[in-house]
């Protein structure tokens, strides 16, 4: 197999590169946003945090927080973040729990116990986006 | 004999249950998608509404004809066309492209493989929170002059709100294009390597090898990303919805009916979500046809 020559190798890199910064930058760009102080959100650069903080996570476990820096004291926040991860984990654990218990038995129903065995197997499942 | 006795009541034992397995999932499946389906349709024949006093009463086809005559519908309806076209066309193209670029090994691979599926593994509810702050910054930033300025240019030329449009079908190929690129590397992968070079042996121009043997080798599964793309862009409601904050200029067929819900009118809400079925039906018909053609016979 001969080697490929260096501008079809460039021209790969440059559109592996492309394709990973088209692909990454939104969550990039919230990453750095959620890294700033609030003076830094407003005047600094978009894309670039100088003085990375973790206080906008720190905020979110405070159950009622001071609306830091640049609003002022003025507003009183609460963020009943613990709340909303609960949640979140009662329908996550209890979702996925209906969801394997209730295909798993259908599953082996359908693919080993074969109650119309004459045909097929049953229609494959599609991934969903 | 006796062992053709034997096998047909184990026979019949596994067939009871099999169907005892099979009970749970179908009531499951009654009640979650089968009632509200049935409601649905018995709905959009009917009067039923919140707002209006005095009995429910049956109307026939008149939530249908409403909606027919509505001129807000055929603008929803176009929308929608456009929107799915769009899209669909959009990450087809993109995912085949990232999937050819990922075809062939090469030094961090795994990398830009993991890039590539991040826009879909990372949940959109998040993830439209960053295109949201990027395209239409809410707040004042440093770079909501600047997003300001290019919103201001696409609605001066579009007519107001058509930048909210634009970014969301930005999000939806941004996410859609990254799935169907997986799955499209998936199908790569699938060829046989012997077919490629038989095929480099025949034809010297990777261009005309890509269309002669890897599309078509391809055609199961860009037929699958397409469905999928055209049914989850057909029936959009949460991504037009959350990036645009429920401030909806450019209506599609699921934020119209709704907005119509919403407002008290679930009749013609239910007709038009309705309206929607046949179209999503011939999809799948269509992807069925393209899976096993049938001169094949299916499998």
């Amino acid at each position: 197999m001969n080697p490929r020559p260096w501008w079809t190798k460039l021209g790969h890199r440059t559109l592996l590169v492309l394709a990973t910064v088209y692909c990454i930058f939104p969550i990039y760009f919230m990453l750095v946003q959620s890294l700033k102080t609030a003076q830094e959100d407003v005047f600094g650069n978009p894309l670039i945090v100088v003085n990375p903080t973790f206080e906008n996570f720190a905020e979110l476990f405070e159950r009622e927080a001071e609306v830091r820096g640049f609003v002022g004291r003025v507003l009183r926040r609460s963020y009943p973040f613990t709340t909303w991860l609960e949640n979140t984990l009662v329908v996550f654990a209890g979702s996925v729990a209906l969801t394997l218990a209730v295909s798993l038995a259908a599953a082996y129903a359908l693919g080993r116990l074969r109650p119309r065995a004459s045909g097929g197997g049953v229609g494959s499942s599609s991934p969903r986006t | 004999m006796s062992a053709v006795s034997v096998r047909s009541a184990q026979r019949r034992r596994d067939i009871r249950n099999a169907y005892l397995l099979l009970a749970p999932a179908l009531l499951l499946l009654l009640t979650v998608l089968g009632y509200p389906f049935a409601w649905e349709i018995w709905t959009s024949f009917t009067s039923l509404s919140p707002l209006q006093d005095g009995a429910t009463s049956f109307v026939g086809l008149e939530n249908y004809r409403q909606q027919l005559a509505d001129r807000e519908f055929w603008r929803a309806a176009a929308v929608t066309v456009v929107y799915t076209g769009v899209t669909t066309a959009a990450k087809l193209a993109l995912g085949l492209g990232f999937a050819v670029l990922l075809a062939r090994p090469f030094r961090g691979r795994a990398v830009v493989f993991l890039a590539i599926f991040l826009p879909w593994a990372y949940p959109a509810s998040v993830s439209v929170i960053g295109w949201y702050w990027t395209l239409n910054p809410p707040i004042a930033t440093a770079y909501s002059v600047l997003m300001g300025n290019v919103k201001y240019a696409v609605d001066g030329v579009l007519g107001g709100g058509a930048w909210a449009f634009v970014s969301v079908t930005l999000f939806n190929i941004w996410r859609g294009s990254s799935f169907i690129g997986v799955l499209l590397l998936a199908g790569i992968n699938a060829i046989p390597p012997e077919l490629l070079e038989y095929a480099r042996l025949d034809e010297k121009s990777a261009w005309r090898r890509f269309w002669l043997v890897t599309v078509p080798l391809l055609k199961p599964f860009l037929a699958l990303g397409g469905f999928l793309s055209l049914t989850s862009a057909f029936a959009d409601l949460a991504n037009v919805w959350m990036l645009t904050a429920g401030r909806i200029v450019f209506p599609v067929i699921g934020t119209h009916a709704y907005w119509l819900a919403t407002n008290g009118q679930f009749g013609p809400a239910s007709a038009l979500s309705l309206m929607l079925v046949p179209f999503l039906l011939a999809a799948l018909i269509a992807l069925f046809w393209m899976f096993d053609p049938p001169e094949r016979g299916t499998a």
